[in-house]
């Protein structure tokens, strides 16, 4: 891929000597380091109140010593963090993957057939990518209490996969037009169909691009909290931004320590998802995003 | 007591406290001191006829009132929704309604949403009611805009009827809040707790730096000098907390210069905002603005800064409600000695304003299944016995007068003396809320710019006026 | 009787229409339908709570909004979120991009760590930024004063002069790192032999970054410039929960009028027409982008 040959490259590249290339490092670094501290600092702040007591964190400690992790079974009970993490995952990974599946479906319709109409489809697309969700939420509650789907998962999962879509249709349709045209001759004089050239031949040389839209998209969904909490109104649906929200006015309230630790509980899953997928997506965010 | 509530809140456990133990805390003084006018009165109205303090056979004491069956029930398994927007009140709601299940209708149970916040929870209720929803059945809200809004939109049922059945519970209540959810002539919804403004202090920094209690505005700026001087911040006061905060500072003046009525009236449209006095509290705003008794900032401070200021020591005050106190005492070392004033004075010779605000109110959405067991659950909510249980949970003020039994029996689990301190201080207190929403923006977005010395007091008011005008005609009468 | 010609024609039609249907499908349900449903109510009086809409108004919430000194602040203020927001993301995106793209063992490290803010929760972000901000004990404030820049310390939020500025730093700090990420991976992506040719030519390392390697990054920037504008056009959330729009309007954008209007004033319909301005506003924008993409080598054939 590109990646190993820009590193191939600089690796050719002479070392350069002299005080003016150190600097250069020393100044490169700096700013490195410097943007890093500013980007990490609050998080980090955030995972040491999860640790501290009231008494430490109105004394303006930083470091939590000693640690309380008590925070955190407190913080677990008292946001039922538990079933709210199943909920979360559940509505988030079903919605996740109807997007990626339609959206894969749609980005090769709309990135390799020439289809009459393919320029409206593709600015309904657009569309979807740039409407303002407040708008949505009456016609949207409107329509989904006809259907008697308010306080089932599908009150989400259906919205959800739809706001992921427009982005995930973007990503998928670039990066299918991206993809040589030799490699759908071939299985076409193998005799391959439409649906088998797509399943077969297309779609696994998209994975980069399938995991940036999953990634991306999973986020989204675990963080939306508007919809959620309007059109889930029974606890036992809620999902975990609600929950956590929940805590801010909660006897909780102001207690700054139990409520850090619950946002750190809430934000792990994802953070460790973006770690173990982060090659993938990094990929297939470039890809999609080049072919544009 | 349910076991889960107790373990949720281990303080309820220690609740074997002997009656004399609390006379020695001045508890039950307290209760019986003439600063409770309607101590005698409430005992019979909230349990019927006066009965002597009952105790378990542990000395324990109980409940004093009766909890009434309801002229209802359920025919089959049934279940009524509830969307409230104030989280910490979920659980005494659930053991009340766990309680009624128990006793009366084993049939009927609810199901509560607890919104974060009144903003969501109004996007969710607006959503339903827009989709003719028959869910919610039971709607929390906010007297004031929200109020008018599902009232004259006939989203929401009256009381009459429930009031016309039960004249007891409705005697139950109090007047000034019942006026206060009167909208055109009809009673919309009932409150759950009422709340009071007040000042919070640090009594240790106090006696440490030989300051008085101010009952004067004089004093209060003296006191603000004293602090200043030391290097300690007078007042934390988080008006950046929600839309309503900016506008307590001028409904505390108004108060003060007993002139609720006259506001009352500009909001209907009928006096202009321009007035005098109305001008005068729109003045009063900008000079404690600009007197250097707040913390830096205040619309940069929320209610959970303002505590942590508060309880360092770095200011001596802290403006704010009754509903604050569990999350301030949370917050605060052993040591501090917390105290409560009502604001002082702002005329010399005047009234010391109480700000009292009704907190959550409940109605029933007219286009409920069950509007009949919707109004049950509420007045199990609301009555006398849900009022004491309610209050024995969350120290907040009950929404009508309450007896020294009651007082007793519920200081068992609360331990605060600054309930009934705060309890003193309920019925001398006015409420005041602002019924046009587009009049109510004005209001916040005027009193920020004051609170910013953004622009003059006169300038303000005349931009709220220009906002009271431009609505018209008001399609609704309040009290 | 269709000729093969024909016949694969209508086939290809069909094909185009299957993969895309299920697309089509949901997102009428779920976009379509709510916009059409917004255009419409637009041009009408709602409150939002009686079971019918008003009366039909023709374009008179348009001629509202167009009367109304809060909007166009909070038009000014979302142009203002805009335009100074996307330069400063995807300038430090590049910046940091450029920097990170050598061979460094950690790269892969530090590219992850600058990702964190994206990854994380608004709510918490607010949640954190709220302690930092905060004019007596917040964090900010405190380490100026630590520093000896205690003039420097002021009420951030509180302070209509500055709470605009505030917002937008937060949402840069989130954004970053998504910027960076597309845009090293942009570098890495670029074709090496140009970059390489260059070198060898003499040029030196600012020469190559201003003469070769941002003119080759041109649509990569600007594709990312365009997500930037579209994110800081529909910004709600952040504003909403760490100033509502305040004070005196001073962070108001029109995702919080809008807000604003439908749920606080009972203005249902003048909330829709800004919800079609916004959508408007955010579409053309993607469509000139668009024209600027399409021109580029790179630029695919839409």
């Amino acid at each position: 891929m590109s990646t190993a040959v820009a590193r191939a490259s600089v690796a050719r590249r002479p070392r350069a000597f002299g005080q003016r290339a150190r600097a250069g490092r020393v100044a490169m670094w700096a700013v490195v380091l410097g943007a890093l501290a500013v980007s990490l600092a609050p998080g980090l702040y955030m995972i040491s109140l999860s640790f501290m007591d009231n008494p430490q964190l109105f004394a303006g400690r930083v470091v939590p010593w000693p640690p309380h992790a008590e925070n955190y079974p407190r913080a677990w009970v008292a946001s039922s963090i538990g079933r709210l993490y199943w909920n979360s995952i559940y509505v988030s990974t079903a919605s996740m993957v109807a997007t990626v599946a339609i959206s894969a479906l749609a980005g090769y319709g709309l990135g390799r057939i020439r289809f009459a109409g393919r320029g409206i489809v593709y600015g309904i697309v657009l569309i979807g990518l740039t409407i303002p969700l407040q708008i949505a939420l009456i016609p949207l509650f409107i329509n989904l209490r006809t259907l008697g789907l308010l306080n089932t998962r599908l009150a989400l999962i259906g919205p959800y996969t739809a706001f992921g879509l427009a982005f995930g249709t973007y990503i998928m349709k670039g990066f299918f037009q991206g993809l040589p045209r030799e490699l759908e001759e071939a299985a076409r004089l193998d005799g391959a169909g439409e649906f088998g050239i797509f399943a077969r031949v297309m779609l696994p040389l998209t994975r980069p691009a399938l995991a940036t839209v999953a990634i991306f998209v999973f986020l989204q969904n675990w963080n939306e909290f508007l919809f959620a909490l309007t059109f889930l109104t029974e606890g036992r649906m809620r999902t975990l931004p609600t929950g956590i929200y929940a805590l801010l006015s909660s006897e909780f309230y102001g207690n700054y320590p139990i409520l850090a630790a619950s946002l750190v509980l809430f934000s792990a899953p994802v953070l460790v998802l973006y770690f173990v997928f982060q090659r993938q997506f990094v990929e297939g965010l470039t890809a999609g995003a080049l072919k544009h | 007591m349910s076991t889960a509530t107790d373990r949720r809140q281990p303080h309820l456990a220690l609740r074997a406290m002997s009656r004399r133990k609390l006379l020695r805390l001045g508890v039950l003084s307290v209760a019986a001191s003439p600063l409770l006018p309607r101590g005698g009165r409430a005992a019979a109205q909230t349990g019927g006829a006066q009965p002597a303090p009952t105790k378990t056979p542990t000395g324990e004491l109980k409940n004093p009132a009766e909890f009434k069956s309801p002229r209802v029930k359920a025919s089959g398994p049934t279940t009524i929704s509830f969307w409230q927007y104030v989280g910490f009140h979920v659980d005494v709601q659930k053991f009340i309604a766990e309680e009624y299940k128990k006793r009366h209708d084993p049939n009927l149970s609810l199901e509560i949403t607890a919104y974060p916040g009144l903003n969501e929870q109004r996007v969710g209720v607006k959503s339903a009611l827009a989709a003719q929803s028959s869910t919610p059945d039971i709607i929390a809200i906010e007297p004031g805009a929200y109020a008018v809004d599902v009232s004259t939109s006939g989203s929401v049922l009256d009381f009459t009827k429930v009031f016309a059945e039960d004249p007891e519970y409705k005697r139950g209540l109090w007047p000034n809040a019942l006026e206060l959810l009167t909208i055109n002539g009809a009673v919309v919804s009932v409150p759950a707790v009422t709340n009071t403004v007040i000042v919070y202090y640090n009594r240790g920094l106090f006696q440490q730096h030989g300051l008085e209690v101010p009952t004067t505005l004089e004093d209060l700026k003296k006191v603000g000098a004293a602090l200043n001087a030391k290097g300690i911040m007078p007042i934390a006061y988080p008006a950046g907390q929600d839309r309503n905060f900016p506008i307590f500072p001028y409904y505390t003046y108004l108060g003060g210069i007993k002139a609720d009525k006259l506001m009352r009236e500009a909001d209907l449209g009928l006096k202009r905002w321009t007035s005098p006095e109305l001008v005068a509290g729109a003045e009063f705003v900008e000079m404690m603005a600009k007197s250097g008794l707040y913390a830096k900032g205040p619309l940069g401070i929320k209610e959970p800064d303002a505590i942590q200021i508060f309880a360092t020591g770095k200011s001596a005050m802290f403006w704010g409600g009754q509903w604050m106190r569990r999350s301030i005492r949370a917050a605060l070392p052993p040591s501090f000695d917390l105290g409560i004033f009502p604001f002082p004075a702002v005329v010399a010779g005047g009234p010391r304003p109480v700000l009292s605000s009704v907190g959550i109110t409940l109605t029933v959405n007219a286009r409920s299944k069950y509007p009949d067991l919707a109004f049950e659950m509420i007045k199990a909510l609301t009555g006398a016995w849900g009022k004491i249980e309610y209050t024995r949970n969350l120290g907040l003020s009950p929404n009508g007068p309450i007896s020294a039994d009651a007082i007793a029996y519920q200081m068992q689990s609360l331990k605060d003396p600054l309930y009934p301190e705060f309890l003193k201080l309920q019925p001398t207190g006015t409420t005041r809320v602002i019924f046009t929403p587009a009049v109510e923006e004005a209001m916040t977005q005027g009193m920020q710019a004051l609170i910013t010395t953004q622009k003059t007091p006169k300038a303000v008011m005349e931009s709220v006026e220009a906002a009271s005008q431009k609505v018209g005609t008001r399609r609704f009468r309040t009290g | 009787m269709l000729s093969p010609a024909a016949r694969r024609r209508w086939r290809r039609h069909a094909a185009g229409y299957a993969f895309t249907g299920p697309a089509l499908v949901v997102l009428a349900a779920f976009l379509l339908y709510p916009i059409g449903y917004s255009v419409s109510l637009s041009l009408h009086d709602w409150d939002g709570y009686t079971p019918r809409w008003g009366p039909f108004v023709g374009l008179e919430n348009y001629r509202a909004l167009a009367g109304d000194e809060v909007f166009w602040r909070a038009t000014m203020n979302s142009v203002a979120f805009v335009v100074v927001r996307t330069p400063l993301e995807v300038g430090f995106g590049f910046l940091l991009a450029l920097l990170l793209n050598r061979r460094l063992v950690v790269r892969s490290l530090l590219r992850t760590l600058f990702f964190v803010p994206v990854v994380m929760s608004l709510i918490v972000v607010t949640i954190i930024f709220q302690r930092v901000f905060e004019p007596n004990t917040g964090l900010l404030n405190t380490f100026l004063r630590a520093i000896g820049l205690g003039a420097w310390a002021h009420p951030w939020l509180g302070d209509p002069a500055t709470a605009l500025g505030a917002v937008i730093a937060v949402s840069v700090w989130k954004n970053v790192g998504f910027s960076l990420v597309i845009l090293l991976a942009g570098l890495q992506g670029l074709p090496q032999d140009v970059v390489e040719a260059a070198r060898v030519d003499g040029a030196n390392a600012w020469q190559l970054t201003l003469r070769v390697i941002t003119p080759l990054m041109r649509p990569i920037l600007a594709l990312t410039a365009l997500l930037s504008i579209i994110g800081g056009l529909k910004v709600f959330d952040l504003v909403f929960i760490m100033t509502r729009g305040g004070p005196t309007y001073s962070t108001e954008v029109l995702a919080t009028m809008l807000y604003r209007e439908a749920f606080e004033l009972n203005h249902m319909g003048v909330a829709s027409a800004i919800a079609v301005i916004l959508v408007t506003l955010v579409l053309s924008i993607a469509r000139a982008q668009t024209f600027v993409l399409d021109e580029a080598p790179e630029g695919g054939k839409a």
